[in-house]
């Protein structure tokens, strides 16, 4: 999977464009990220990228970047 | 002796709460937020001095009457529910004193929330297949709303108040609760719970103290709190297992079910359930748009109305899944006569007065 399509799955949840989405990028800093868009990027990092966002880590989820970074943990290839 | 449900009821109560009165409250996008989500568009709560006991109370009037059932044969009540009149005594034997049951039916209470009908239905038919009844009116109630602070917006616009009532009888036949399948998951009972409710953390000055959580939430610690990402988290990854088990257990798989009823805890979670474990859309029923989650009345409701929508068919079989607080679980499946009485068509509503 290629991080530009890893930004796509997160923008939709979030409504945004993709191009707003840098590694330090705080979710919080977008309205449209809250308790309820969380629970969607479960389902759809999971259905379409493989990626298991667990309670724990959706707790403490704070930038993009923890996504790629969750990603890596998982043996899950990003590339450019 | 085999125990089959051989009539039911539900009554929500007559108050709506819509999403328009819930804009002006938590703001337009936060609940267009919960509303894709959770596929809620209206709730029904009970107002000042409505308990969840008058809305069992009046379920279970209408199934008795609708099923010329003479209370004085009932031999046994259950009332499931986590919202009870009284921390003591029993609001089954409220109900009990209310309906004019028999002294010689026994009456005690459930405390258990989503899970509850599984549960009790289990007890329900355990006791009548160890010969201890005949004759049961199984309730499961919750005023859900009675305990969720007016002002927290992940819990508000998901869930509204009802309840069930159930008529289970002992038959011949080999019809009726086919297999049971029950479990729980103790290490996350903190994902859903009420801080100040009893005996560990006694109500005071404090616990009435409003707090604000990071994600905006108010509440006290006498209201309900909920881990929203670790219950959805177990719902939509644990159940599919769990039901998996149960069919295995039982030597069933989902071609040999007719309808999957599950927990309408909310549309997406439903629906991602269905989807993991490859239930076709005609073996689905939702009933939770206008009336939110109910908590332990949820399942029975909903396999009511899909009665009254004509969804049960002769000789047909369906499996229920309930899942939440505890965290706990439970799977039933219903083998269904070859002859169906037709479903109560009393209203939903409570009467003009509690008696």
């Amino acid at each position: 999977m290629t991080r530009a399509e890893l930004k796509r799955i997160v923008a939709d949840v979030l409504e945004i464009d993709p191009e707003a989405l840098e590694a330090e990028t705080a979710l919080k800093s977008f309205e449209t990220f809250d308790s309820v868009s969380v629970l969607s990027l479960m389902i759809e990092l999971d259905e379409k990228a493989g990626i298991k966002l667990g309670p724990g880590d959706a707790a403490k989820l704070a930038t993009y970047g923890e996504i790629e970074a969750l990603a890596a943990r998982q043996q899950i290839a990003l590339t450019d | 002796m085999h125990s089959a449900i051989t009539g039911m009821h539900y009554c929500v109560p007559t108050r709506r709460l819509t999403n328009d009165e819930l804009v002006e409250r938590f703001g337009e996008r936060q609940v267009k937020s919960i509303v894709k989500m959770a596929g809620v568009t209206e709730r029904r709560v009970v107002g000042p001095g409505e308990t969840a006991s008058d809305l069992a109370y009046w379920a279970a009037v209408r199934l008795l009457e609708d099923r010329h059932v003479d209370p004085a044969s009932v031999d046994l009540i259950v009332f499931a529910s986590q919202t009870g009149d009284y921390q003591l005594p029993a609001t089954a034997c409220v109900l009990h004193g209310r309906l004019g049951l028999s002294e010689r039916c026994a009456a005690f209470d459930l405390n258990l929330g989503c899970t509850s009908f599984p549960y009790s239905l289990a007890v329900v038919h355990g006791m009548i297949a160890g010969g201890m009844a005949k004759r049961a009116l199984l309730l499961n109630a919750e005023a859900l709303t009675s305990v969720i602070h007016p002002k927290d917006r992940g819990l508000v616009p998901l869930h509204g108040d009802g309840a069930s009532a159930t008529l289970v009888e002992a038959t011949a036949g080999d019809h009726g609760v086919e297999g049971v399948f029950l479990g729980t998951d103790g290490t996350g009972y903190h994902h859903l719970i009420i801080p100040a409710s009893g005996a560990r953390m006694p109500r005071s000055a404090e616990t009435c103290v409003e707090e604000t959580n990071e994600s905006g939430i108010v509440r006290t610690k006498e209201h309900l709190h909920m881990n929203g990402a670790a219950i959805f988290h177990f719902s939509v990854y644990k159940i599919p297992e769990v039901i998996t088990q149960a069919l295995e257990s039982f030597k069933l798989t989902i071609d040999d079910l007719d309808l999957v009823i599950l927990h309408q805890a909310n549309r997406t979670m439903v629906t991602q359930i269905y989807r993991a474990l490859g239930v076709p859309a005609e073996k689905q029923f939702m009933f939770m748009e206008m009336i939110g989650n109910l908590s332990g009345p949820s399942t029975p409701v909903v396999l009511a109305e899909a009665w009254r929508q004509g969804r049960i068919r002769p000789g047909s079989r369906t499996l229920l899944c309930a899942f939440g607080v505890g965290l706990s679980w439970g799977v039933v499946t219903l083998k269904w006569p070859d002859t169906i009485p037709p479903a109560v068509a009393a209203p939903v509503e409570p009467g003009e007065a509690a008696a």
